[in-house]
């Protein structure tokens, strides 16, 4: 196991960033903290010869909230730095619990939120919350700046709305509306300190004792996180009770599709995102 | 008339590498840097089973910085394995000749001036294969007409090992219940802490040194010495700080005779490290087994007899597998009476990675099997299952014919104490749905009595030395691998001489240094045999330095004398005794100068066939089951043990612990998940070892016994607790779900399968 070669660029402006990717376009890879590249270069899983290191940039660790813009979290900004932010314990419960059951404290100290999205992976653990909480992801290129919605983000394991000369610069997460909450859940069955088998957030919207609207995202389920609009649109209008958490679990099981791999059989999966949207459920209306 | 001095023996004596090992101090294989030293990489095969046709390793050759390339035609193909005694068993070559049987198999090996040359020249190495097709399951292997891993085993089966005594028909007739079940396990790997390494190098006067990872280094002599085509002695093993071994570094590898030969071949030292995707990809790994037994019982819960039929998927070559083997048969028999017993043992070739030696070797297999199996037995007969092996638990002095005599047994008392310590009548009687307590016990071996190696040395040796400063230098072959006998035979050498234990200076690790011989780490055997011998080499200084306190103080000769405090004295008069110091200088004095040195051994005689002493234990799991999802906690464990006197409960508890980690993980999370001879999982992110957060709340407690073999009373402490955990939480599992697991690992996928059955 050991890295290929590659040439370590260290810019210090976002110009010289895309001066890098410019020049060496295709053959150049991004990194923030490096732990998700630097593995996945390792164990060959994938390759470049440019590797353009962004922790000197100025002003990509940016990490502001306020209440009209909400939540800007910049390309290097650390996930520890993310999860006890004030604004995120506040505002937006179901991400800073997500980084909080995130690999192990030496990789939260390390790894970055954006860098968590870049890499794509179906089972990102905090890819289901910001999808819950609508975020946007701000590309940033020589061709100019342009906001994706996140759930546009992902194309499929390991692959995004990135272009050629693409970075993402920031994730814009807006402020929740008035009685509207998220709850991430996520299980691993095997340990404490886990990759996800199963991840879900659930955010709803009670207004007068009804749930106004869901939003349900499943990860791990399918080749990129998932959005599980018939769960959602079972919960839109409804008086929150057991009989309707149920049905929601019914719901949510039949809308996705996980595969079998070393870590859980699909039926398995299947099951747990039930129990997991099961409980999400339960967990928000005991909160309110 | 009694007098008793202050003793060594029990007192929680801190281990003296634990600081250079927490700060990163303490050098270990890969630390180590020669000048001029070069960097291997192997060449594994990506094939389970294939013909050689053709390598070429030109390009490689070619490649800048490379200085040497090997493959099986470049070096003679000497067959070894540790079962020297039975020469045919030795089935293994360092490099592949014309056939590749896992993948993995070593095949050539390359030494290039740095790590990354060498790694890139074994991916330039061309390789022509014809693929065969391959067995990956012992069903598969033993199937009419399957592909014979090896030619001189077309029924695949390497080895057949039977033990039998009394009338095992007779005894199943005459019960009034009989079951019969089949368990299966899985394969584990060991994650020591510290990948194997070695380094090896070629000194001025032609002889080789070998610095290298390995539980044995007498082993490793003799292997690599046989293998080289060089005398033992032109071989010298150094054996520096090694971090864990569990088994995994017992028998020569493929990389130290690379790197020897490559050494020998260039002039300069090479060095061969191999990472944690190897080690899990291709290293060695327990045994899966599919054990059948068969069991009967009175009605009042007696044990008429038994009989084991155990199948081992030993991978593609024999390694330790012979001795694993015969011993899940020898502890299928183990814990209970049982009259009548018949055991077969069938060692199956496959294309998997070769399975190898592992804590517990082949008792964690049998005593899932057996405990499991007891469990059932105690709800079948409506017998608290604690009741059913006291009815049943062996005793201080019962035999195995033929094969072993009990000399020490706590068995019983573990049983009891342990249902007091867990609470267990009062909470089996109170659980709720999802909670429920397991229990299983063990039974393990102080070190290994059959000399399978043919060594021509005593088993365990030690050399003792006394100077006139009032210190001791201990030397011995044995060797510390984490488990702590770098602190427990000075220890014990302190006791003997009186000395504090920061007296006694230790050579050890160097078999150019260390007295002929010891057999190395495994089968808890050290402080057993090593502790013997250091018993031995201080008892004969003792002679000589007694003879001089006799004169001096001019005993009756009915005295007894003593060592302690520093001094030596009349047993009857401990206070006026002569330091010890003092008395080295007078022996010395009287020797013309000679130093005062003497060797002490250890060979076990008539002891049988397996050890000269036996462990006990029982160990309860308290869990609770997630209904909805299946999911094991393991809420607390209670663990009862006899280990004999307990000459250091810091390190009893150490080893205690780290078994507990162990056994959780093959209980619940750790698998080599394997497709047609590969191994899927080949990283910690995917094979899951406990970590310290998963790690359940652990009440234990000892039960002195005193086994007349060990040295003070003592025997085993910690391998065998690998054992009953498992089986302890399968049967918590089951008492908390109805879910009866009968092939490990436990998964919350089969615990909700059976809800569901059972709902339904």
């Amino acid at each position: 196991m050991r890295l290929p070669d590659f040439d370590f660029h260290v810019p210090t402006s976002l110009e010289e960033v895309f001066d890098l990717l410019d020049e060496h376009a295709g053959a150049a890879m991004l990194m923030a903290g490096g732990t998700d590249v630097l593995p996945s270069l390792k164990l060959g899983r994938r390759t470049c010869s440019h590797l353009i290191w962004l922790k000197r940039v100025p002003g990509l660790d940016g990490l502001a909230y306020d209440d009209t813009e909400g939540l800007n979290i910049g390309a290097t900004a650390l996930l520890e730095d993310v999860r006890v932010f004030p604004a995120t314990r506040e505002h937006y419960v179901a991400l800073s619990d997500a980084i909080r059951d995130l690999a192990t404290p030496q990789t939260r100290a390390k790894g970055t939120v954006v860098g968590n999205i870049c890499n794509a992976s179906p089972c990102a653990d905090t890819a289901t919350p910001l999808l819950v909480y609508g975020a946007r992801v701000r590309i940033s290129s020589r061709r100019g700046t342009r906001d994706v919605p996140l759930e546009d983000f992902f194309r499929g394991p390991r692959r995004t709305a990135l272009e050629l000369g693409d970075i993402v610069e920031r994730i814009l997460v807006p402020k929740p509306a008035p009685g509207e909450r998220a709850v991430f859940l996520k299980f691993s069955p095997r340990s404490k300190v886990d990759i996800a088998a199963v991840n879900v957030s659930v955010g709803i919207r009670l207004v007068g004792g009804i749930i106004e609207r869901a939003r349900v995202f499943l990860g791990t389920v399918a080749p990129t996180p998932v959005r599980a609009p018939r769960t959602e649109a079972v919960l839109a209008g409804a008086r929150p009770d057991l009989r309707l958490f149920e049905r929601a679990s019914g719901t949510a099981r039949e809308e996705c599709a996980p595969i079998t791999d070393h870590r859980a059989t699909k039926e398995y999966k299947t099951h747990m995102v039930g129990v997991l949207v099961r409980r999400a459920l339960e967990r928000l209306v005991v909160q309110a | 008339m009694s007098h008793t001095r202050d003793t060594l023996i029990g007192k929680s004596v801190p281990r003296p590498d634990a600081v250079a090992k927490v700060t990163g101090a303490a050098q270990y294989t890969d630390d180590i840097s020669l000048p001029n030293m070069l960097h291997g990489a192997l060449l594994r095969s990506p094939h389970a089973h294939a013909f050689i046709r053709k390598i070429d390793t030109s390009r490689a050759r070619a490649l800048a910085g490379v200085k040497c390339v090997i493959t099986g035609q470049d070096v003679p193909a000497v067959k070894y394995g540790n079962w020297r005694l039975v020469p045919a068993l030795q089935d293994e070559t360092a490099l592949a000749t014309d056939r590749v049987r896992f993948i993995g198999d070593e095949i050539a090996a390359v030494a290039a001036i740095d790590r990354e040359t060498a790694e890139r020249a074994v991916e330039l190495i061309e390789v022509e294969y014809e693929e065969l097709p391959g067995v990956f399951t012992v069903e598969e292997a033993l199937a009419e007409g399957a592909p014979a891993v090896h030619e001189e085993h077309q029924d695949n089966i390497s080895l057949t090992r039977d033990i039998d005594y009394g009338n095992v028909e007779r005894a199943l007739s005459e019960a009034d219940l009989v079951l019969e079940d089949t368990f299966s396990t899985h394969p584990v790997s060991h994650v020591y802490m510290e990948p194997c390494s070695v380094v090896a190098r070629t000194d001025t006067d032609g002889r080789l040194t070998v610095w290298t990872s390995t539980q044995t280094p007498y082993y490793i002599q003799c292997l690599l010495a046989r293998t080289l085509g060089v005398r033992e002695n032109d071989v010298r093993v150094i054996k520096p700080h090694v971090g864990g071994g569990f088994g995994g570094k017992m028998e020569l590898r493929p990389w130290e005779f690379a790197a020897a030969w490559m050494a020998r071949q260039t002039g300069r030292p090479v060095k061969i490290t191999i990472d944690r995707q190897q080690e899990l990809a291709a290293g060695r790994r327990r045994h899966p087994v599919v054990i059948t037994s068969k069991i009967g019982f009175k009605k009042d819960g007696t044990i008429t007899g038994k009989e084991v039929t155990a199948r081992l998927d030993g991978g593609a070559y024999n390694g330790m597998g012979p001795t694993a083997t015969f011993l899940i048969g020898n502890f299928s028999a183990m814990l209970y009476k049982v009259p009548a017993y018949r055991y077969r043992g069938i060692y199956v070739y496959t294309n998997n990675p070769p399975a190898g030696a592992m804590r517990g070797f082949g008792a964690p297999q049998a005593l899932f099997a057996g405990e499991m199996q007891m469990n059932r037995a105690a709800e079948a007969l409506g017998i608290d299952p604690i009741e059913l092996r006291l009815r049943n638990a062996m005793e201080t002095g019962d035999e195995i014919p033929g094969v072993a005599r009990i000399s020490s047994c706590g068995l019983r008392t573990c049983l009891e104490e342990v249902r007091t310590l867990s609470n267990w009548n009062e909470r089996r009687a109170a659980s709720a749905p999802g909670e429920g307590l397991g229990i299983a016990c063990y039974s393990f071996i102080s070190g290994g009595v059959f000399n399978w190696f043919n060594t021509k040395y005593p088993f365990s040796s030690a050399e003792v030395k006394v100077f006139d400063d009032g210190t001791a230098q201990l030397t011995t072959l044995a060797a510390d691998i984490g488990q702590g006998s770098d602190l427990i035979l000075p220890q014990i050498l302190a006791e003997e001489l009186g000395l504090r234990v920061e007296d006694i200076r230790l050579v050890t690790g160097d078999t150019a240094a260390c007295p002929q011989s010891d057999l190395g780490t495994w089968g808890s055997r050290v402080t057993l045999m090593a502790g013997n011998a250091v018993r031995d080499a201080a008892k004969k200084i003792k002679d000589e330095l007694f003879k001089v306190v006799s004169l001096k103080l001019g005993l009756n000769v009915i005295h007894e004398i003593e060592c302690g405090h520093g001094t030596i004295y009349a047993k009857s008069k401990p206070g006026k005794g002569i330091p010890f110091a003092e008395v080295v200088q007078m022996a010395q004095l009287a020797n013309r100068g000679e130093p005062i040195r003497a060797t002490g051994y250890y060979t076990p005689r008539d002891v049988g066939l397996v050890s000269p002493a036996f462990s006990f234990g029982a160990q309860v799991a308290d869990v609770r089951v997630d209904l909805d999802t299946g999911v094991v906690e393991v809420a607390g464990m209670y663990t009862v043990h006899d280990c004999g006197t307990e000459l250091n409960p810091m390190a009893v508890e150490g080893q205690l612990e780290g078994s507990i980690q162990m056994s959780l993980g093959y209980a619940l999370s750790e698998e080599l998940v394997m497709h047609r001879g590969r191994t899927l999982n080949t990283t910690l992110l995917d094979y899951k070892i406990p970590v310290a957060l998963d790690m359940p709340p652990s009440v234990s407690k000892t039960v002195e016994t005193f086994e007349p073999g060990g040295p003070f009373g003592a025997k085993e402490a910690g391998e065998g607790l690998a054992c009953p955990t498992a089986p302890a939480i399968a049967h918590a599992v089951h008492e908390a779900t109805g879910y009866f697991c009968r092939n490990l690992p436990i998964r919350p996928e089969r615990i909700l399968e059976h809800l569901d059955r059972r709902a339904r």
